[in-house]
């Protein structure tokens, strides 16, 4: 963290007095403790990411062992895992769920952040507020809830159950970062093609939309790894094995009487390269999305 | 309201554009759209019945006669169409799978309903049975115990690294208040865990708590310690591991948070305390902390509730006879098949958080600095 204070000086050019000053701070002890715990704190936050990797490569018979690093190196249990396991299934189940909620979500709050964005109708500030207020609700607090509705209609099981609830519980985010996105484009671009001949539809697809692509593409991700990883309702609205989503099923790993670790680590590594992937992608908005609503 | 009349108004046509456009920025100029800033071109609209002007509710506004179209009463409708048909699907969404199950989960919770077609009211009974149960109040004070120390411990350590990150280094760049080298890197390492799984996060941090086979564990034995069963048994144990892993991927979100409202402090201020001789904790704790002090407030309130929250971490990761959460205790009411007994514990945890956040807000209340 504080490493600066001692690496800086030597490869800066250019202003001569402040890097004498700062040459004299560089060797103090107490800089030299704070630059280990810094290290220290990032070793630890990226050590368990390093054991599941390495793990997913161990071979069974090296799994109880206490060395960091394995002997062999074990590349098939990326591939004995689909075998061994109901993870395929769960896989595919996981795909579906996340893809058909994020479609869902940008269907739905595409319109409604529109038009809160460029409208002045009674009740916006409620509808905001209502947005937020039910991003506070905790999951266990519906679980019941959602629970009965779907076994009224007898849906446990199915994955629409998983699309509904996913698309439910993140339009809040999608609505809340587009509209501030569409809010910041000017209505006057729309209102100089509306004057040139475009509908007020066709002035919002051709050139309200394109503008804000960037806060579309951020909803549209973050809605997928919300949903790629959701867990609680994947394991209360499903019961089947072969039915439920990945992280549930990386979940029922750890009940079991052995532990397969390495099968274990496996699955969970490919569960997680989408999202590595995708929050690449969006790792500046999100970063910037995430802070619009709370920072003034 | 300006741009909310113009709604529905069809693009000019070729023999009329010019007086069109004339009334189109009389319209936008007075706000009412009154009949007295139309144009001097369009006739006096004569009303309509109003039976006459509902079937226009269903009719594209291209196929919508004129003489509706320019009726005051028709702007009106054609305002709240637009409403019924862009919000209308999102807050169907919301009243069924975020509000219906909410009031559902308050009502069943003074039911007895378990599964089966009748759910027989049975008044506060569920909430005296809580009160009997000696299982649900060792739930509580574990999840009580979080709600009091992860707060503390995830915000103390996401307000340093933000620090660390946003003023922590000097003279870089030359500038006198710059981050640390690799702030952006470090941003991503911390964020990282908040896009990961629970189930994963726990998995993997069920792994490095192991006895025999863990990380933890493994590095004791190089230094010599017989390493403890982190998971176990003993329960202050089981808590630390809790505590740390629940810490770990919640304070990237955190990290992010207290830089973006320590970069939306002014430069200068900063610069000031500096040129006046404050040191990095000085400075912190003079001008920073004051400064984002709202923020901070935020952060407690959503920190705590996700720690009253914590569920899945719990669950796969910590032996249920070791330690419980309260959701987790409500888990496994929902598995027996207890539901109403397991709504009323939803609605408690409810209670609880909502009161943590107003004394939360009622204790963290300082005058606002304006800057």
């Amino acid at each position: 963290m504080a490493t600066t204070t001692t690496k800086s000086p030597a490869p800066e050019k250019g202003s001569a007095p402040q890097k004498g000053r700062a040459r004299k701070r560089a060797f103090r002890p107490r800089t030299l403790v704070i630059t280990a715990c810094a290290w220290l704190l990032a070793a630890v936050f990226l050590a368990p990411y390093l054991e599941m990797i390495i793990t997913a490569l161990r071979p069974k018979e090296e799994l109880r062992d206490r060395t960091y690093l394995p002997r062999n190196l074990e590349w098939a249990n990326f591939i004995d895992v689909w075998k061994e396991s109901e993870l395929g299934q769960n896989l595919q189940v996981t795909l579906l769920v996340a893809g058909g909620a994020t479609l869902l979500v940008l269907l739905v709050s595409l319109p409604a952040a529109y038009y809160t964005a460029r409208m002045r109708y009674r009740g916006r500030k409620l509808f905001l507020l209502l947005v937020l207020v039910t991003q506070m609700f905790q999951p266990t607090a519906l679980l019941v809830g959602l629970y009965r509705e779907f076994h009224q209609l007898d849906m446990l099981n199915s994955v629409w159950t998983l699309i509904l609830t996913n698309a439910a519980f993140n339009l809040a985010f999608a609505v809340w970062i587009l509209t501030a996105y569409i809010s910041s484009i000017p209505p006057e671009l729309e209102e100089a093609a509306m004057v040139d001949g475009t509908s007020r539809f066709g002035a919002m697809i051709k050139v309200t939309l394109p503008l804000a692509l960037p806060g579309v593409v951020t909803a549209v991700i973050f809605t997928f790894i919300t949903s790629w990883n959701e867990f609680v309702m994947g394991l209360t609205l499903t019961t089947e094995p072969a039915k439920q989503p990945l992280t549930v099923g990386i979940s029922n790993f750890i009940g079991n009487y052995t532990v397969q670790w390495n099968y274990l680590f496996a699955a969970s590594v490919v569960a997680i390269i989408p999202v590595i992937v995708l929050f690449a992608f969006i790792e500046r908005h999100v970063v910037s999305g995430l802070t619009a609503g709370s920072v003034k | 309201m300006k741009t909310g009349t113009r709604v529905g108004e069809p693009p000019p046509s070729n023999n009329s554009k010019n007086s069109k456009n004339a009334q189109k920025s009389d319209d936008s100029r007075n706000s009412t759209g009154s009949e007295a800033a139309r144009g001097e071109g369009e006739p006096p609209p004569t009303p309509l019945p109003g039976l006459l002007l509902w079937p226009a509710v269903l009719l594209p506004p291209g196929l919508t006669p004129k003489r509706v179209r320019y009726d005051r009463r028709y702007r009106t409708l054609d305002k709240y169409r637009f409403i019924l048909g862009f919000l209308a699907v999102p807050l169907a969404f919301y009243a069924l799978f975020v509000v219906s199950p909410f009031l559902q989960a308050i009502y069943y919770s003074f039911t007895d309903w378990s599964g089966g077609p009748v759910a027989n009211f049975i008044g506060f009974d569920n909430y005296r049975k809580m009160w009997d149960d000696a299982r649900f109040w060792d739930s509580l004070q574990v999840s009580a115990l979080l709600l009091v120390i992860t707060p503390v411990v995830t915000l103390v350590l996401g307000i340093f690294f933000a620090y660390m990150i946003t003023a922590g280094g000097r003279h870089r760049r030359g500038q006198a208040i710059a981050g640390v080298a690799g702030s952006s890197f470090y941003k991503v390492v911390y964020f990282f865990p908040q896009v990961l799984s629970v189930s994963i996060v726990a998995v993997v941090w069920g792994r490095v708590f192991n006895t025999n086979s863990g990380l933890i564990n493994g590095g004791l034995d190089k230094a010599g310690i017989e390493g403890p069963a982190w998971l176990g048994g003993d329960e202050t144990l089981a808590l630390i591991a809790l505590l740390t892993v629940i810490s770990w991927s919640f304070v990237g979100f955190y990290v992010v948070l207290f830089s973006a409202a320590m970069g939306a402090i002014p430069k200068d201020i900063h610069e000031a305390a500096l040129l006046d001789g404050a040191g990095r904790a000085r400075t912190f704790f003079g001008v920073t902390l004051p400064l984002i002090w709202d923020t901070v407030r935020t952060g407690w309130i959503y920190m705590g509730i996700q720690a009253l929250d914590t569920f899945a971490i719990c669950l796969v990761m910590v032996p249920a006879h070791v330690l419980k959460v309260t959701p987790v205790f409500l888990y496994e009411r929902f598995r027996d098949g207890q539901y109403g007994y397991a709504t009323s514990i939803g609605v408690v945890l409810l209670v609880l958080s909502v009161a943590f956040s107003l004394i939360v807000m009622r204790v963290g209340n300082r005058d606002r600095i304006e800057y």
